[in-house]
């Protein structure tokens, strides 16, 4: 089935511990994966998180960054993967960190942006938010995913959210099946756009940097291209530096409810995780089908 | 139950809803449904699969929203709920009376049998999918493909009605007092007889005030795919499906 959720904070910056409520309320939905996107607006640094599955390659990751002189930070151990934090000061360390990435067989990107950070493993929420501290980080919006496996494999990598190689702070999470997804993967291949999975979800996110960058649309006009484009069933979230979109496909096969107060902007695949960040005075709607609206910050 | 009025006029036995499962409320709601005539949840929580099942002579009440399939295969049970409602609410519903006070998901009243769902706001896409019999009233407007693939029974929409509305209809009819944004296949537009829409009228009257009925569009399944039709005691599927498989 798969849950997606979403949270624009207007007063506070506990966006992770308010998306992983969200996702506990409707963990029902996808019990092999938990995901989140926090995005706080004092970002400075941009920070490209490399996983690594395999501890044994940690030192060719380390050595080979400091061959190209980029500068890494901390390293994180969790039970599954360790994190490396390179801080790329140019656009061509950018490349150089891709590169290395893409010279070690199993290795990823994990999470990249100034602004945005993603946290994916597979763990239900309660012990996800323990293994990786959710409710300590920081953030005025996230978005955060529940996952069912129906197209590709269980794994902390092919977890949701998903970002684009080309773009940092820009993620997606999405319920449902793209039925083109191979079409569209070949052909922004061919434009030189890599993908990490191969996992459908991962092309909405490659396509609507692909409309940003080259085309030169705003946020919301590549994300409207890029829903009137789609087959399959599909309701998804997507999250860049400064705003949320959502997008529902025009069969309306699957939920999506969005509710406003004084507190935040929420939306989910159900109004119980609405419910738990909002109270139940707020009244949720269904979003009708083919729709896509954008908040802004 | 015959409206909310009645609903408010009762004594409620309470069950708190809240840090219980859905299945532990349910098994409280079944227990006390033996023993009382008036239950009220109170902290529902929008969880799921509330009141799914019950079979008795009792009046529900649901004091918030309610998750996926509320009320759903509920028999002589009388449901007022709050709040919203997700998908699926009263989902084959038998005989007896659901009032939502807010805003309904997909696919309410699926299947229904009998009985009256009123929903005093909107209804998402598919409200009344494969409806059998029974009466549905939205006092705000209808999405996408409501009424799809009905056989019997009547739809009232107070607001307006989205694309492809009654989509391939095979009986029953649908009764549209806003705008249409487009009819779905097999279906068409009739003319509702004056005593029909008296008799509309009167069903309104039990739940919603001052709606215009005086526009009121009849839509009804055009009969060139497939559709419902008696013989004798006997309701036969007739037609021709899409496919070309004869009938």
């Amino acid at each position: 089935m798969c849950g997606i959720a979403g949270i624009m904070l207007k007063n506070k910056d506990d966006a992770g511990l308010q998306i992983i409520r969200m996702l506990e309320a409707i963990e029902h939905r996808g019990p092999d994966s938990t995901g989140m996107a926090v995005f706080d607006m004092h970002g400075e640094q941009l920070r490209m998180v490399i996983g690594c599955p395999d501890k044994r390659k940690l030192k060719k990751v380390t050595d080979k960054l400091e061959q190209e002189k980029i500068e890494w930070g901390e390293i994180r151990q969790f039970p599954n993967f360790c994190l490396i934090t390179a801080m790329p000061r140019q656009d061509d360390e950018y490349q150089k960190v891709l590169c290395v990435i893409r010279g070690l067989s199993g290795v990823c990107l994990y999470s990249c942006g100034r602004y945005m950070t993603i946290i994916k493993d597979t763990y239900l929420p309660e012990e996800f938010s323990r293994v990786f501290s959710v409710d300590e980080i920081k953030g005025t919006f996230a978005i955060g995913h529940v996952r069912l496996a129906t197209e590709s494999r269980v794994n902390p990598f092919w977890s949701h959210p998903f970002q684009s190689l080309a773009m940092p702070d820009l993620s997606i999470v999405h319920n449902g099946q793209i039925t083109n997804f191979f079409k569209k993967r070949r052909q922004l291949e061919k434009r030189g756009y890599l993908f990490q999975t191969d996992n459908d979800s991962e092309v909405i996110a490659q396509e609507i940097a692909y409309y940003i960058l080259e085309h030169g649309m705003t946020f919301e006009d590549a994300l409207r291209t890029v829903a009137e484009g789609l087959d399959g069933a599909f309701s998804f979230i997507v999250a860049s530096a400064n705003a949320i979109g959502i997008a529902k496909d025009r069969l309306a096969t699957k939920p999506l409810m969005v509710a406003e107060t004084e507190l935040a902007v929420a939306m989910a695949s159900e109004e119980i995780a609405i419910e738990v960040v909002l109270g139940s005075a707020a009244s949720a709607r269904e979003l009708p089908p083919g729709e896509v609206y954008v908040w802004k910050m | 139950m015959e409206n909310v009025t009645a609903f408010m006029e009762q004594a409620y036995v309470l069950i708190d809803a809240r840090n219980k499962t859905s299945r532990q409320v349910n098994e409280e709601i079944y227990r006390l449904a033996e023993q009382v005539p008036h239950i009220m949840i109170i902290n529902p929580g929008a969880k799921h699969n509330l009141g799914v099942g019950l079979k008795a002579k009792v009046d529900l009440v649901f004091n918030g929203n309610v998750g996926t399939y509320a009320a759903g295969l509920i028999e002589d049970a009388n449901v007022y709920i709050k709040g919203n409602a997700g998908w699926f609410a009263a989902d084959n519903l038998m005989n007896s009376t659901v009032i939502v006070e807010g805003n309904v998901g997909a696919g309410a009243a699926a299947g229904m049998r009998g009985g009256t769902l009123v929903v005093k706001k909107n209804a998402a896409s598919r409200v009344g999918q494969v409806l059998k019999g029974g009466n549905i009233l939205i006092g705000g407007s209808a999405g996408y493909m409501s009424g799809m693939m009905m056989m019997g029974g009547r739809i009232v929409i107070l607001g307006d009605a989205g694309e492809s509305v009654a989509e391939s209809i095979m009986g029953g009819a649908i009764y549209v007092a806003g705008e249409i944004a487009s009819l779905g296949k097999d279906a068409m537009l009739a003319e509702p007889g004056e005593e029909e829409i008296r008799e509309i009228a009167k069903l309104v009257a039990e739940h919603f005030q001052g709606y215009d009925l005086s526009q009121l569009k009849k839509i009804v399944s055009a009969g060139k795919k497939l559709r419902y039709e008696k013989r004798g005691d006997v309701l036969e599927v007739r037609g021709k499906a899409e496919r070309g498989l004869n009938l």
